[in-house]
């Protein structure tokens, strides 16, 4: 009997994170910008050089190397502070972070950062390196099943504006995303 | 053996047996070459099979040594049949495997191995090649590679030559006329070397020749023809040296052919460049770069192995077993001379020929500083050392010849009547060689050292060799020779003496080193000149050095200029100025402050060289003390030259002052005699400073600062001897006599004052006295470059001068008043004070937007007919409501909506500058698009809209706006918007009115045009990036696909390439200009393509394919972004970095650990920090800034990640993509994780994020490695 696919997707605190996976791997896949910079993150730390580091150092210190980091939030920051990191876990989970137990996903190459909680981030990282060790030990086969990923949850006005601001003007969507975060506190 | 010129480009002996069995192409790290391999059957028994190798470099670079060659041993038995030629890479292999019998029965190899050196921008190549077969193996063989564009890294970074400005402009038949004196001298002379029936010349020719029938006063025909005149004399002197250089006796018989190729080239690309010349600006970059280079190409070939200086090192080395073969002909022994050669010694000499050319040689290939000036050092040792081989064989030849004539026959044939006695030719032949020889001979015995011995060689052994090579290039020697040769039997003296005529080529001991001596020149006055890496100035070096090298019939027929030591520090040095100057497309004023120069204001005269002379003395202590900081290296050495040129003519007068006023002297000796000893002695020692002065160096501009103010004094004492000496003399009518021959002395010394105020007019350089001198003390005043208006009794010294220099003044025909000076140092227009009036245009200026195809006209169709519209009242009220809310700078516009017809409108603008709120009195004119006035700023490409802005003595400015009724009404806004924000930026930018020149410059395209040449805008790009900004907003407000939307978009489009936004030159300032201007990002983003593809397109052309790097990652390394969050966003290109966070209100830099150099990119780490203080944030190099002493760390947010970066992007990413390229090769078929690293060819270590885990993997970004760059 041929070893089972690696899930299309997994689900945690009610976000549906994307997967790919190869012989070799497994992480969050393409397509979903919002998720660009914790994907490189997450290969790092789940298939790259940081694939040994411990849960706990992992919760403590985050990851961090040249043009990509996931490093812990200071909740004494206004959410402002972290651009557009707040608003684009609002947009995957349909809502606000808890900037008092989270974490920065943020790239020089990716457009769009990511605040998102600590525990997903743990959880995520965990589960995953459960599936590549069944990858590579046989027990899994690096193929993603054909399952259809849940789309987003829908746009909400607010969201929906941000998203047109920031494809027209970076300064307005930064001023817009203020506004938003100043009605958070 | 030196081959003949013809053998050029046929096969080497041997070759042709290489083209047996095998060939192929291949490539090695982007060097093209082909291999072919021969099999040479035994010819004897005993003899074994051998496999010939040959690689042979075949790319238009340069190669060192074009062929390379192995042999290994074959089997016996077999011949090679369907070989299976293989290697480990499809390409850049480094094994080659050559099955050639095709049955693994004998396998052989080649390995490849290349190292890119160091010294030479691009990088040279050197390519190891070597061949083992099973049981034998051929000594590898090296070949390095030079690009054909190749300068010295150090030259390289500071070759570029400033684009040239563009001057005042001249009146259009003052420039038709000027232009075609040009040209006609280019086209007819044949220094220049021009075929004027080749492109571009017939063109241009004719359309000056239309222009020169035409009435003067159209301000498009000025600016064109300006345009070419200052793009002809440009080319002037770079034409000029080419000429020089076409000459093949400049060079060594077996480079001549390639030489006079590579020159021919570069003709070809100015020639190439000027075919636009009368349609528009052209770039000459190419040209230039090309023309630089080409004095170390041409240096090269002398470097080649077994051509140029070593096929000459050999050719004397072969010549001593010669000598040794014919030795006891009854010759003169010269020992010396014979030991010098190494005649019996394998060839050695005290001036170390083979080891030293090898030495240079190597340096040069390295790119080592100095390396250059010492090519032609060996190159003159080579030719004398084997030009003194030629004669003492030929001494020989002459006494065997004799032996031999002297035979029955020989002696009948002599007494024959009718016949030559060659006997007694011979002894006179002889003869002469021996007085020649012995000359060298004398001098070599009394040499005392080793030093000695090599000085007498370069000096009596050239002066011998260059003798004998005068002699044997005349008619009766060769005759002499030819009818000797048909009575010699003897093949043996056939063949020496067909070898020595070989080796002398017509001028191959001596003028065959002028191709080298240019880059000896040219890195020799770059050191001091302070003016270098101008094609100027190189053509100024590489025409003289020809020139004088040859001698001026070589060079450039019969003339009867004079060339010497003067020519160098006079003309050579007053054209290098005039060259620099010319960049700057301006002139320098230096005023003379009565009150300091009180002496030249009360003596009066043509005392402008003596203050100038004070003044740059000045200057150049200024500079010295870093006190001007501002000035470019060129300004400073203009001014720097300027000093030296005028101390040295200045002292030198003074020094001669006995030789040339005898009679002044004379009465001093006889009434002061003592007075006038002391102050000759005084004098006598100036003499050596100015020779250290006139031999130039780095420290000469010092040494005539420093004379100056002895110089002043010795004039003034010597002034004040003679007056004594004429006060001395009692009897009246002697005292009269005496007073007028210090008058004749003090005129003769102002005459010298006025050449050298011409001089440095002609330089551009405007020594002004102010109000209050005396008449005559400046008589020549620079108008722009080239161009010098003179008082009454400046002709005179025009024509002085010129006589003087060897050259000639010339009236401008048709134009009275108007003349033309050319001699060595160029050429220099002088126009009468009094006609100056109409030498300019007239600086009547209208601006207009730019783009005649940007706005279409509103059209109708009636009766069959296309028709115009004209926009109604209502219509240009509209535009003007939005007008007036669209005002930007604080400027305001109001206007009478009644009082708007379809004729125009009156209205104020009001604009706030510097000076206190200016009021404008704006009238706009609506009329016909063929019924606008003729704009001055883009001529044929104006816009449907003009300005013309005005600043009347009582202050009250006045603006016109023409604009076209036929405008569709959507557009008119823009274009009255245009004319608007164009005279307010004017008017902001002048707030007290016109300055000199007009606001002409204002309203022309600066940076938004394509092939914009500076980075500061004008008025009118202001306007401009508004215009843009406008026109992409008012896109985006109308709704996506509609038909508005289109029409918007398509206006949008052709303004882009209008405005020159389709073109990458200047573009750092275009899209500075834009974002002021309020650009979206998506504008910005979508403007900077084009520079992203400009890289693209370079990437792709240094590795020779399309590049594997996509827009995005371009555009992403290039360009950093805000992300709101503590780090940059992308932006790796040091420069765009440095400008995004000076602009940026959030993020700051600051430089951490060394930068690093490798192939000529610089990499440096950035610490990055966000702003979270109070207030602005503190700018780069405040005090507050990070790095700064009051820097308060509360304030900033420091980010995690370091932010590196490259100084130069189509470098760094070449060289990237390469490291890529290579990492592909070994990349496993999927990877792991998206992280990857490698290290480029040169050593830059890069990390990199892929896009994929599988082939093709695409980078996503990548940048170097952190801690790859040094703490």
């Amino acid at each position: 009997m041929a070893p089972p696919l690696v899930p299309a997707f997994l689900t945690i605190d009610g976000v549906n994170f994307p997967l790919e996976a190869n012989e070799l791997s497994v992480g969050i896949a393409l397509g979903i910008d919002e998720l660009q910079a914790l994907r490189y993150s997450i290969d790092q730390i789940v298939n790259g050089d940081a694939r040994e580091m411990s849960l706990k150092d992992l919760s403590r210190d985050g990851f961090h190397v040249q043009e990509l980091s996931l490093m812990p939030v200071d909740p004494t920051r206004p959410p402002g502070w972290y651009g557009d990191g707040p608003i684009n876990w609002l947009r995957l989970s349909g809502r606000r972070p808890d900037l008092s137990n989270a974490f920065l996903a943020w790239s020089g190459f990716a457009r769009h950062a990511l605040v998102i909680p600590r525990p997903v981030v743990l959880e995520l990282v965990s589960q995953l390196r459960v599936i590549r060790e069944q990858i590579l030990s046989g027990k899994r086969e690096g193929r993603i099943d054909d399952t259809l990923v849940p789309p987003l949850p829908p746009l909400t006005p607010e969201l929906e504006e941000h998203e047109r601001l920031r494809g027209l003007s970076f300064d307005d969507a930064q001023e817009y995303r203020e506004e938003l975060y100043a009605h958070w506190k | 053996v030196i081959s003949a010129r013809s053998r050029e480009g046929t096969l080497n002996e041997g070759e042709q047996e290489m083209l047996g069995f095998y060939r192929q192409g291949f490539t090695a790290h982007g060097d093209p070459f082909e291999l072919q391999l021969g099999h040479h059957a035994p010819k004897r028994p005993a003899d074994r099979p051998l496999l010939d190798i040959a690689i042979r470099y075949a790319g238009r670079d340069d190669a060192d040594n074009p062929t390379l060659r192995g042999v290994l041993l074959l089997p016996p038995g077999k011949s090679p049949r369907d070989p299976k030629i293989t290697t480990d890479q499809p390409t850049d292999w480094t094994d080659m495997k050559l099955d050639v019998f095709g049955d693994a029965s004998w396998i052989g190899g080649i390995h490849h191995s290349v190292v890119e050196l160091p010294g030479w921008s691009p990088r040279s190549r050197e390519h190891t090649f070597s061949f083992t077969g099973p049981r034998d193996q051929s000594p590898r063989r090296v070949v390095v590679v030079k690009s054909a564009g190749a300068l010295p890294i150090d030259a390289a970074q500071t070759h570029a030559d400033p684009r040239h400005e563009t001057g005042p402009l001249l009146r259009s038949d003052v420039a038709v006329a000027t232009a075609k004196l040009t040209l006609d001298e280019l086209l007819t002379r044949q220094e220049f070397a021009l075929d004027a029936r080749k492109p571009p010349w017939p063109m241009l020719k004719a359309k000056v020749d239309a222009a020169a029938g035409k009435p003067a006063g159209d301000s498009d025909d000025a600016r064109r023809l300006t345009r070419l005149q200052e793009t002809l004399s440009h080319v002037r002197p770079v034409f000029l040296a080419l000429g020089a250089a076409s000459n093949p006796d400049a060079y060594l018989p077996d480079i001549s052919g390639t030489a006079l190729r590579f020159v021919a080239e570069v003709r070809q690309t100015y020639e190439a460049a000027l075919a636009g010349a009368w349609q528009g600006p052209v770039d000459l970059g190419t040209a230039d770069a090309a023309f630089n280079a080409l004095w170390h190409r041409l240096t090269a070939l002398y470097l080649q192995n077994g051509k140029g200086v070593d096929a000459m090192v050999r050719s004397g080395q072969n010549l001593a077993q010669d000598i040794v073969d014919l030795t006891g002909s009854g010759e003169r022994p010269f020992d010396r001379i014979r030991n010098q050669l190494g005649v019996g010694k394998g060839g050695t000499n005290v001036l170390h020929t083979a080891e030293h050319a090898e030495i240079v040689r190597r340096e040069f290939t390295a790119g080592a500083k100095g390396s250059l000036a010492k090519v032609s050092a060996v190159v003159e040792d080579a030719q004398v050392i084997t030009g003194l081989g030629t004669l003492i064989v030929t001494d020989q030849l002459f006494h065997k010849f004799k032996a031999e004539l002297a035979g029955v026959m020989g002696t009948v044939v002599d007494k024959t009547p009718g016949t030559r006695n060659l006997t007694r030719v011979c002894d006179e032949r002889i003869a002469a060689i021996e007085a020649l020889a012995q000359t060298v001979e004398d001098a070599l015995a009394g040499a005392r050292t080793q030093d000695e011995l090599a000085a007498a060689l370069r000096t009596a052994g050239r002066a011998a060799v260059g003798k004998f090579q005068a002699l044997a290039n005349t008619r009766d020697y060769k005759q002499d020779l030819q009818d000797i040769q048909s009575r010699i039997k003897t093949v043996k003296l056939l063949e020496t003496l067909g070898k020595v005529l070989a080796i002398m080529g017509v001028a191959a001991l001596t003028g065959g080193a002028a191709g080298a001596a240019v880059g000896t020149a040219l890195e020799g006055m770059g050191a001091s000149a302070g003016v270098a890496a101008t094609s100027e100035f190189a053509a100024e070096v590489a025409a003289f050095t020809l020139t004088s090298r040859l001698g001026n019939d070589l060079a450039f027929g019969k003339n009867e200029t004079s060339l010497g030591e003067d020519l160098l520090t006079n003309a050579l040095m007053m054209g290098t100025m005039k060259a620099a100057a010319a960049v700057y497309g301006k002139v320098f004023k230096l005023v003379a402050d009565p009150k300091q120069y009180k002496t030249a204001y009360a003596v009066g005269g043509a005392m402008t060289g003596l203050v100038a002379l004070q003044m740059f003395a000045e200057v150049h202590t200024l500079v010295k003390t870093g006190k001007v900081m501002d000035w470019d290296d060129r300004m400073r050495g203009l001014l720097s030259n300027a000093l030296m040129m005028s101390a040295m003519a200045l002292g030198g007068t003074l020094v001669r002052v006995a030789r040339t006023n005898p009679a002044m002297h004379d009465l001093a000796a006889k009434n002061v005699g003592p007075a006038l000893a002391t102050l000759d002695a005084q004098i006598t020692q100036l003499a050596p400073h100015i020779e250290q002065i006139r031999a130039g160096g780095p420290k000469a501009a010092d040494l005539a600062a420093d004379l100056v103010p002895r110089l002043q004094e010795l004039w003034h004492r010597q002034l004040e001897v003679f007056a004594d000496a004429v006060r001395a003399e009692r009897d009246p009518a002697a005292q009269a006599r005496a007073r007028e021959t210090f008058k004749a002395t003090t005129e003769a010394f102002n005459r010298e004052l006025a050449r050298i105020d011409l001089q440095l007019a002609s330089a551009g350089i405007d020594v002004q006295m102010a109000p209050g001198a005396s008449a005559g003390s400046h008589l020549f005043e620079p108008i722009k470059p080239g161009f010098v208006k003179f008082k009454p009794g400046g002709k005179q010294v025009i024509d002085d001068f010129y006589s003087h220099n060897g050259g000639r003044v010339e009236q401008v025909p048709g134009h009275d008043g108007l003349y033309r000076g050319t001699d060595a140092s160029g050429e220099t227009f002088f126009v009468e004070e009094a006609r100056t009036d109409r030498l300019l245009d007239d600086g009547k200026h209208t601006g207009s937007l730019k783009g005649d195809k940007v706005y279409e006209e509103n059209t109708y169709v009636k009766d069959g007919k296309e028709q115009t519209s004209k926009l109604n009242a209502e219509k240009i009220g509209n535009a003007l409501k939005d007008s007036v809310k669209n005002r930007p700078d604080g400027a305001r516009l109001t206007f009478d909506p009644k009082a708007v017809t379809s004729s125009g409108v009156d209205m104020k603008l009001e604009v706030p500058t510097t000076a206190g709120t200016a009021e404008v009195a704006v009238t706009l004119t609506m009329k016909s698009r063929e019924g606008l006035v003729t704009s001055t700023a883009h001529g044929a490409d104006a816009g449907p809209a003009r300005l013309e802005l005005k600043h009347a003595p009582n202050g009250k400015w006045t603006a016109t706006i023409e604009v076209s009724e036929g405008m569709r009404p959507e557009d008119v806004q823009f274009a009255i918007d245009h004319e608007l924000t164009e005279a307010a930026e004017i008017i902001r930018r002048h707030p007290g009115g016109e300055p000199k020149g007009g606001f002409g410059p204002e309203m022309e395209a600066g940076v938004m045009k394509p092939g914009a040449a500076t980075d500061k805008p004008t008025a009118h790009d202001i306007a401009a990036a508004h215009e843009i900004v406008d026109l992409y907003k008012d896109a985006q407000n109308k709704p996506k696909g509609s038909p508005k939307r289109k029409q918007r978009e398509a206006v949008l489009e052709r303004a882009l390439e209008a405005q020159g936004l389709k073109d990458p030159s200047q573009m750092a300032t275009k899209l500075e200009l834009l974002r002021k201007a309020g650009a979206p990002d998506a504008l910005i983003k979508q403007v900077r393509q084009v520079e992203v593809e400009r890289i693209r397109t370079e990437i792709s052309a240094a590795q020779g394919q399309p590049t594997l790097f996509d827009s995005k990652l371009v555009d992403h390394l290039l360009y950093p972004e805000n992300t709101g969050a503590a780090g940059i966003y992308g932006g790796h290109a040091d420069a765009e970095l440095v400008r995004f966070t000076d602009k940026s209100k959030l993020y700051a830099i600051v430089e951490q650990g060394k930068p690093k150099t490798v192939g000529g990119v610089t990499y440096r780490n950035y610490r990055q920090y966000r702003w979270k203080g109070t207030g602005p944030k503190p700018g780069r190099g405040t005090p507050e800034a990070p790095g700064g002493t009051k820097f308060e760390p509360k304030d900033w947010e420091p980010a995690a990640d370091p932010k590196t970066t490259f100084d130069h992007a189509s470098a760094f990413l070449a060289e990237a993509e390469a490291g890529y390229r290579n990492w592909l090769k070994t990349a496993p078929g999927t990877l792991s994780g998206q992280s990857i690293r490698f290290t480029t060819p040169a050593g830059v270590e890069i990390a990199a994020f892929v896009k994929a885990k599988s082939p093709p993997f695409g980078i996503l970004s990548m940048f170097p490695e952190a801690s790859w760059l040094p703490p």
